[in-house]
């Protein structure tokens, strides 16, 4: 009788089918795959624009130099990056040519410590990459500057 | 009567819509290198706000809502859509981070004479 009794139960655990099972697990795997999020969180720039550049006339030759309003306003700080040789860039900061970034982010940390709402336009030469803008643009912030532009022309 | 089948499947098509309509959410984005930055805000936190991307391609060629479009269209698309919100358009300018700064000093002047001052950059948080 037990010997019986033993042998159904066997019988009866081989019979449970996988198939189930497993045809869930894919359907979940494949849901979570598909589901999931690879793509890298985006955050956003708050930023100005500078529109003292466009001239009424609208066009670019008729633009006065960049550094003719730096003059005229001591209140605005430019910073004017220019492809150098090799790749490098030429940073001026109100007309005074700066080696490189960190002497830059020193420079204005002063400004901004001086007077927080010094407005200060970021404007890059043409071929110069949006990178190297918007990390200038980022460290004016970084240093607490509250008005900060791009220069649009 | 076996429910499994019915079951099976409505669950297959439960999955696939949810599965679709995500994609479709994904599609809209072109995959580009952002700028890279520490002072960004959180996006979900500006979001109230009515926005028109712009994507800025490596080639420094523009799309919005998936479409190439010149300069001049993008800026009356702007244009349109800033004079039917009440309370301003915003930009959100998504551009390849070695993008020439010509491209965007004409589009940042577009946005200008389209009337918005009001112009955001997707970037991406810093790296640690």
């Amino acid at each position: 009788m037990r010997t019986n009794y033993t042998d159904r139960f066997n019988q009866s655990s081989f019979e449970i089918s996988m198939t189930p099972m497993i045809d869930v697990v894919f359907l979940l795997l494949i849901f979570f795959l598909t589901t999931a999020n690879f793509e890298i969180i985006e955050q956003l720039l708050p930023s100005g624009i500078s529109d003292q550049g466009i001239a009424a006339s609208g066009k670019a030759e008729d633009l006065p130099p960049p550094e003719q309003p730096a003059e005229v306003n001591d209140c605005i700080v430019r910073i004017l990056a220019k492809p150098g040789e090799l790749k490098n860039f030429v940073f001026e900061f109100n007309g005074a040519t700066i080696p490189d970034l960190e002497a830059i982010s020193q420079r204005l940390r002063a400004v901004i410590a001086a007077r927080a709402d010094v407005p200060i336009i970021v404007d890059p030469d043409d071929s110069v990459p949006i990178s190297i803008a918007v990390d200038i643009y980022d460290r004016a912030r970084t240093a607490g500057g509250l008005q900060v532009y791009f220069a649009a022309r | 009567m076996n429910m499994t089948p019915m079951i099976d499947v409505t669950f297959l098509l439960i999955i696939f819509f949810l599965v679709s309509s995500h994609l479709a959410k994904q599609e809209n984005n072109v995959q580009l290198e952002l700028p890279i930055t520490q002072t960004g805000i959180d996006s979900e936190l500006s979001n109230q706000h009515p926005t028109a991307t712009v994507h800025v391609l490596p080639d420094g060629s523009l799309q919005m809502g998936g479409q190439p479009i010149s300069l001049e269209n993008a800026q009356r698309a702007i244009a349109a859509r800033h004079a039917e919100t009440p309370g301003g358009l915003r930009v959100r300018i998504r551009t390849d981070r070695n993008v020439p700064y010509s491209v965007i000093a004409k589009l940042l002047r577009a946005c200008t004479q389209a009337g918005t001052n009001d112009v955001v950059f997707a970037v991406f948080d810093e790296t640690p």
